[in-house]
C-alpha cells in the first residue's frame, strides 16, 4: 500500500463517518448524536472557509507558471494575479470595509461582471428574433408561449388586457412548475444516489482515486 | 414589400442597435408605463406588512455581483419596508460576493440618519462560508457558527445576537437567492418550518414556482419586474420603476422584430407558392 491509498483510505474513513453522523442524526431523536452532529457542521464552516485560501493558492501556482515561463497571453495572468494579490492585501489590511477594497469591488469587480453578464441580454434577443419562427407546429408553440411570457414580464401588458396575466400565471404555474418539479424529483434522487456512493466508497473519483 | 422581405434575415448588429436605443431612452428619460402588480410580489408585500414592531427577520443573500443589477433595487424596496414596520434585522451572505452590497445598502438607506442602531436595531454578519452546511450549522446554532459580525466585532456583545441563537427566533426569513436556493429551504426553511419569501432574479424565478406552490415559499420577486411591483405597493418611485421603463420596451421591441420576422416569411411562402 502507498503513502497516497493509506491517505485516501483515512479521508474515506473520516468521510464515512461524518457522513453517517449527519445523516443518522436528520432521522433519529438524540441530544448527544445532535451535540457531536452540530460540532461537525461548525469545522465543516470552518473547512470551507479554509478552501477558499486552497483555491488562491492554487490560482497562484497556476497562473504564476504561465508568467514565469512567459507562455501565450501571459500578460493576462499577469493582470489576474495582480487584481488578486492587490484585493487579498486590501481586504487583510483594512478588512472589506476599507475605502479601498469598497472602491475595487464597486468600480472595477461589479461594472466588469455585470457589464459581460448584461451583453447575454443583447445575444439572447437576436436569437430570439432569428429562430422564434413558425416553420413547424413545435416551432409555433415555442413562438406563441415566448410571446407570451415577454407580455407575461411587461407588467403594462397586464393593465392593458387582464387576460395576459391569467395566461401568463398559468403558462408559469401549470406546464413551466410540472417540468420543473420533474427535474428537481430526478436530480433529488441522482444526489442522493450519489451520496450513498460516495459513503459506500463506490464513487472513487470522489476524492483524487481514478 | 421588400422592406418586410429584408426584415426576414435583420442583421443582429441592427438587433442590438435598435436594443440599446430602447433601453437607453427610457433609462435616460423615464417614461413612467403603468404597472400592474402579480400575486407573486403581492404575497411577498403580506408577510412583511403582518410584521409586528419590533419582529426579528433574518435577512440573506446569495447571487453574483453580475446580478446586483437584478437584485438590488429589490433589497432596497423590501429594507425599506421592513424598517418601516419597525423589523429588528439580521444580515448574512452564504457568497462572499455579498456583503458589501448589504454595506451599501445601509449607506444608500442612511440607517444612522434613520436613527437604526447598530447592535441593537440591525447586525451585519457577512459571510458565512460552507453553503449547505454553514446553513444547517447556522440554523442551528447561530453563535457557533458566527463568532463575530462583519466588522469583526464579538457577536456576543451585540444586544440584537442575544435574541436571536437559532433559526426558531426568527419570525420571517427574506432572502435574495439566486444561487444556493435549494439549500437555504433544505437546511433552513423546511427543518423549522419558517415562512420564506425571496427576491430572486428572472432565469432562477421559474424554477422557484414549485417551492410557492408547495407552500414553502411565501412570496417571490421576479428580478427587476419584482422590485418594481414592490416599490409600487409601497408607494416608492426607485430604480426598479425606472428600469422597467427600459426593459418593457425591449420587450415591445423583441415582439415587433419577431411579429415582421414571421410575417415576412410567410409571405415569401406566398409568392414562391404563386411562382411555381
Amino acid at each position: 500500500m502507498t503513502s497516497i491509498d493509506l491517505r485516501r483510505d483515512i479521508a474515506y474513513v473520516i468521510v464515512f463517518i461524518m457522513g453517517i453522523i449527519t445523516t443518522v442524526e436528520y432521522f433519529v431523536v438524540s441530544p448527544g448524536l445532535r451535540s457531536i452532529s452540530a460540532d461537525v457542521q461548525s469545522w465543516a464552516t470552518i473547512v470551507a472557509a479554509f478552501s477558499l485560501g486552497v483555491g488562491s493558492i492554487n490560482l497562484l501556482r497556476i497562473h504564476g507558471r504561465q508568467v514565469v515561463k512567459r507562455g501565450q497571453g501571459y500578460y493576462n495572468n499577469a493582470v489576474l494575479l495582480a487584481g488578486m494579490c492587490m484585493t487579498i492585501v486590501v481586504g487583510l489590511w483594512g478588512t472589506t470595509s476599507h475605502p479601498t477594497y469598497q472602491f475595487i469591488f464597486f468600480n472595477i469587480l461589479y461594472p466588469s461582471d455585470t457589464a459581460v453578464w448584461s451583453l447575454l441580454g443583447f445575444y439572447i434577443a437576436s436569437a430570439a428574433v432569428r429562430t422564434l419562427r413558425i416553420r413547424t407546429k413545435e416551432g409555433a408553440v415555442l413562438l406563441v408561449a415566448g410571446i407570451l411570457t415577454l407580455i407575461k414580464n411587461s407588467p403594462t401588458m397586464g393593465v392593458v388586457w387582464g387576460g395576459f396575466s391569467v395566461i401568463g400565471d398559468w403558462l408559469l404555474s401549470v406546464p413551466n412548475s410540472a417540468a420543473v418539479r420533474g427535474i428537481m424529483i430526478c436530480s433529488a434522487i441522482g444526489v442522493l444516489a450519489l451520496g450513498l456512493r460516495v459513503l459506500l466508497r463506490q464513487e472513487r473519483t470522489s476524492l483524487g482515486g481514478r | 414589400m421588400g422592406a418586410i422581405m429584408k426584415l426576414r434575415a435583420i442583421d443582429p448588429k441592427v438587433v442590438y442597435l435598435l436594443l440599446f436605443i430602447v433601453l437607453a431612452v427610457p433609462l435616460i428619460r423615464p417614461i413612467g408605463l403603468p404597472i400592474e402588480v402579480s400575486m407573486y410580489a403581492q404575497r411577498f408585500y403580506n408577510q412583511v406588512e403582518a410584521l409586528k414592531p419590533g419582529a426579528l427577520v433574518f435577512y440573506s443573500l446569495s447571487f453574483t455581483v453580475a446580478k446586483t443589477v437584478e437584485f438590488y433595487p429589490q433589497m432596497v424596496a423590501v429594507t425599506q419596508h421592513l424598517v418601516a414596520k419597525k423589523a429588528r434585522i439580521v444580515y448574512a451572505s452564504w457568497l462572499v460576493d455579498n456583503p458589501p452590497l448589504v454595506e451599501k445598502l445601509f449607506t444608500d438607506l442612511s440607517f444612522e440618519k434613520r436613527g437604526l442602531k447598530y447592535g441593537t436595531d440591525y447586525v451585519h454578519l457577512g459571510f458565512i462560508p460552507g453553503v449547505a452546511t454553514g446553513m444547517a450549522s447556522f440554523a442551528r446554532d447561530v453563535h457557533k457558527t458566527v463568532g463575530a459580525d462583519y466588522g469583526g466585532k464579538p457577536v456576543g456583545d451585540l444586544p440584537l445576537m442575544a435574541e436571536a441563537k437559532k433559526a426558531q427566533d426568527f419570525v420571517l426569513l427574506v432572502g435574495f437567492l439566486s444561487i444556493n436556493f435549494d439549500q437555504f429551504v433544505g437546511q433552513i426553511q423546511t427543518p423549522y418550518k419558517l415562512p420564506l419569501v425571496v427576491g430572486t432574479d428572472g432565469v432562477s424565478f421559474a424554477g422557484m414556482l414549485p417551492y410557492l406552490s408547495a407552500g414553502q415559499v411565501m412570496g417571490i420577486l421576479n428580478s427587476m419586474i419584482g422590485a418594481a411591483e414592490y416599490e409600487a405597493l409601497i408607494r416608492v418611485t426607485g430604480k426598479g420603476t425606472g428600469y422597467m421603463d427600459a426593459q418593457q420596451m425591449s420587450h415591445f421591441l423583441i415582439i415587433a422584430l419577431v411579429i415582421v420576422g414571421n410575417v415576412a416569411m410567410i409571405m415569401q411562402r406566398g409568392s414562391r407558392r404563386e411562382s411555381r
